[in-house]
């Protein structure tokens, strides 16, 4: 079993803390407004508008969060960002799901939060190429586990922060 | 919270399950959709406590996934004075035991100890695989020789002979595992180009996946189905092409 990367505390190899990429307030709040229009230009664009293979890259942003653009559409993006890296997707029909961030381990899991008793509340795991899944675990008055509720960390876009279901 | 593997139980005063219910991910026309799979009802004798009964009342239709209820979903599992399980109604297999309560056989497979309970051999319909302190045979010809993280496999050549001096190369391949011990990931190097790619590059014919295999597991045990098939053009049709993924750093 290898050791599972821990958020606390980051290790030089293996840092869990985003890349400082110096953005100042203004170019923060313009990187925000250019997201909400690149997110207006797809609510407009029919699937058919897009032309395949599309690249699709994955960039981190001043914030510290990660969202991924159509190629055709970074040019819209205002700010600092880092390219993280990318995905084509060959044709519309493909099925894909897919989060790809460089650097990290390809399989990676975390329990992160307990009950004072030590029951584990979360599980975290991720699977390279993947989102990351969780478990949120019940316990009875004996701590024998009575659910595990399962999630996705997703967001639905820029302004939501509710996780995407689909 | 989309709940597509969600999981819940019950117990009864002694701790032992009473009910299982889950959902998971079942194959429909548009790719997948979440479903109950399972709502498992289970039957213990009194008072040895040992598992009698397994009933699964899901929706008819998505009753096969998950736990499946078998051509005769009433009939009660079987087990000898040693609690061993004997038979299995649901898969409908035999099993009989050694003086080690080893399996010796199950269904039309039968396995090999010695007196210290190390496993031998194993023969079925896969052929006749036999183990000696980590390697591998299958058929009398080597397969591969086991590691704590990982194994090495024998490649042979393609339409040629299958016999120790054939082995073209051994291709290491790697495991991550969890804190169970179970595989979640595996890898190997097949290119030999010291990077483990993780896509396949659309515009070339050749796959270029070198992850292997990848497994999720329910908190109660049972591999999860259906992961990585959600249509990204979904997500393009409800406006929501521009993911934001909250905590990819932490």
């Amino acid at each position: 079993m290898v050791d599972l990367p821990d958020c606390s505390p980051p290790t030089p190899e293996e840092g869990c803390q985003p890349p400082d990429l110096g953005c100042t307030e203004v170019e923060k709040q313009e990187q925000e407004a250019s997201l909400a229009q690149i997110y207006n230009a797809i609510c407009n664009m029919d699937a058919g508008d897009f032309t395949y293979p599309l690249t699709i890259k994955l960039i981190a942003l001043c914030d510290g969060s990660t969202a991924y653009v159509p190629d055709t559409l970074m040019s819209m993006l205002e700010g600092p960002y880092l390219l993280l890296d990318e995905i084509v997707v060959s044709s519309p029909s493909e099925q894909i799901d897919v989060v790809i961030t460089k650097r990290r381990p390809l399989f990676a899991m975390h329990f992160d939060r307990y009950e004072p008793n030590g029951n584990i509340q979360r599980l975290r795991w991720k699977v390279t190429g993947r989102v990351v899944k969780f478990y949120e675990f019940g316990y009875d008055p004996l701590n024998r586990l009575l659910s595990g509720n399962y999630g996705e960390e997703r967001l639905a876009s820029p302004t939501d922060i509710t996780p995407l279901s689909i | 919270m989309n709940n597509y593997y969600q999981v819940s139980a019950s117990y009864d005063d002694v701790g032992n399950i009473l009910s299982i219910t889950r959902r998971g991910l079942v194959p429909d026309a548009n790719c997948f959709t979440p479903q109950e799979i399972d709502r498992m009802t289970l039957v213990y004798d009194t008072p040895s406590n040992r598992l009698l009964r397994v009933g699964d009342l899901a929706p008819t239709p998505y009753r096969p996934y998950g736990f499946k209820p078998g051509v005769s979903p009433s009939a009660e599992y079987v087990h000898d004075n040693n609690g061993n399980l004997t038979f299995d109604p649901h898969k409908g297999l035999m099993m009989q035991y050694n003086f080690l309560n080893l399996p010796t056989s199950i269904g039309a497979m039968s396995l090999t100890y010695d007196a210290t309970g190390r496993k031998w051999k194993k023969d079925g319909e896969f052929g006749e695989v036999e183990y000696d302190n980590g390697v591998e045979y299958r058929d009398g010809v080597l397969e591969a020789i086991y590691a704590p993280d990982g194994r090495l496999v024998a490649e042979y050549p393609s339409g040629g002979n299958r016999s120790e001096g054939d082995i073209s190369r051994f291709v290491a391949e790697y495991w991550h595992q969890d804190h169970l011990g179970n595989t979640r990931l595996a890898f190997a190097d097949f290119n030999e180009d010291s990077f483990i790619e993780i896509k396949d590059n659309p515009s070339t014919g050749e796959n270029e996946l070198e992850i292997t295999q990848e497994s999720h597991y329910y908190p109660f045990g049972m591999g999860h189905m259906g992961h990585g098939m959600l249509l990204l053009l979904q997500r393009i049709g409800t406006c929501s092409m521009v993911l934001k993924e909250m905590k990819t750093w932490g």
